[in-house]
């Protein structure tokens, strides 16, 4: 699989990063085409500017940051998120990924009147997410998981009907121990050890205004 | 009371900035003492960074160069949150100000990590406002993330005896005039009777 691996956590020396590079080899390591987007480290913008919010829906108005996230999301058919979950959400960083590059015409065309969204996004064939939480299990079903929701309900309706999904969560994070985190850790490697190097057909990549953002198909 | 009102759209112009001119004169009106926070005319950072992160959990020093944020919260007798819900979440600028000023010894104590509790009990009331461009059923589908973060997770912070509202307008994307103004009333008379 063509493996696009988002990920968002500041510091280096954090189990969320290690967590990310865990993520990263052991794809590579089992076969995959990998690529990583680390957003602290690209020091991407994620505040939705005035202007940004203004060309929102015209067609045609897409900033090179954001044209280099869509190129990954044209190349990737495998999506998988390793972030802190802080608020019961993402970090702000990797919320304003979402807000700023899944964009209309683009990745989805608004429907009109109670039709329901048009995805452009059908080449997407897996949606993955590794996440720590603070909380106990119990009391983010409580808060509904809005971080997992999010990526698990309204990303994945834009992908391939038949998208596979997992999820792993680590709770209790600031209270467990070091033998808790391993083995997470291992729990991880063993999840993506499972996913299958090979797809079978993958549809066409059908995104939207290929001309403002394809220019540079290397990525 | 002295409300704080936090609010996020970046366009002046949008139906947004209508809710927020209605919502602050209806405050105003009635009484209270109002200070709008207007995150993205404040060019507020929503990013956590490395420095942030790693002093997080030290209260001596984790509200640097956020000490302004910190002392209007602390000051909010009344909180009004009004923001548009994009991809089912708040905008990232609001999410940032919940993760970088809702810190350790301003929004909780957490030195007891098995025994968290809140510290924003000088709020009484909380209301959220918020506009989604897709159906309330969707929502429902969805969990309605922005709904639970105010009605849910803000509550635990002003710890129980605070009135919790939410205030949404769901499928603003075919919403005509008539819906929208409807709205606008509702908002209005909601602040009014705070």
């Amino acid at each position: 699989m063509r493996c696009l691996v988002v990920h968002a956590h500041p510091v280096e020396e954090s189990f969320n990063k290690a967590l990310y590079r865990l993520t990263l080899e052991t794809l590579a390591g089992a076969g995959h085409d990998v690529r990583g987007v680390d957003l602290y480290a690209e020091g991407f913008e994620p505040a939705l500017s005035a202007d940004g919010r203004r060309s929102y829906h015209e067609h045609g108005t897409i900033d090179a940051s954001v044209a280099a996230q869509l190129r990954h999301l044209a190349w990737c058919n495998g999506l998988i998120f390793v972030y802190p979950t802080w608020w019961y959400g993402q970090p702000a960083m990797l919320k304003g990924w979402l807000d700023r590059v899944w964009l209309p015409h683009v990745c989805f065309e608004m429907p009109e009147g109670s039709q329901p969204i048009r995805s452009l996004m059908q080449h997407l064939r897996l949606v993955g997410g590794i996440s720590t939480y603070g909380a106990p299990w119990w009391y983010t079903r409580r808060v509904g998981d809005p971080g997992r929701r999010i990526i698990m309900r309204g990303l994945k309706d834009l992908a391939h009907p038949r998208c596979r999904s997992f999820w792993c969560a680590l709770h209790l994070m600031d209270q467990i121990s070091a033998a808790q985190r391993e083995a997470f850790a291992e729990r991880v490697r063993r999840r993506l050890l499972r996913l299958p190097i090979e797809l079978g057909e993958t549809p066409a990549v059908q995104m939207g205004e290929r001309t403002y953002w394809s220019a540079d198909t290397s990525g | 009371m002295r409300v704080l009102y936090l609010y996020a759209h970046p366009l002046p112009e949008s139906f947004h900035g209508a809710l927020r001119d209605h919502g602050l004169a209806a405050l105003t009106a009635a009484g209270h003492e109002v200070d709008l926070l207007d995150l993205n005319a404040d060019g507020f950072d929503p990013v956590l960074g490395v420095e942030g992160r790693r002093h997080y959990h030290d209260e001596a020093v984790n509200r640097r160069g956020l000490e302004d944020y910190v002392a209007r919260l602390g000051q909010a007798e009344a909180l009004v949150v009004q923001f548009p819900t994009w991809c089912f979440g708040p905008p990232a600028i609001l999410k940032g100000f919940f993760d970088r000023v809702f810190m350790p010894g301003v929004a909780f104590d957490i030195s007891d990590p098995a025994n968290v509790r809140p510290l924003l009990r000088h709020v009484r009331r909380v209301v959220g406002i918020s506009t989604y461009g897709r159906p309330r059923l969707q929502a429902i589908y969805m969990g309605d993330p922005p709904r639970k973060l105010i009605c849910r997770y803000l509550r635990w912070f002003v710890a129980g005896k605070a009135k919790v509202s939410y205030h949404a307008l769901y499928h603003m994307n075919v919403a005509d005039a008539d819906r929208r103004r409807h709205f606008l009333g509702r908002v209005e008379r909601a602040l009014r009777e705070l």
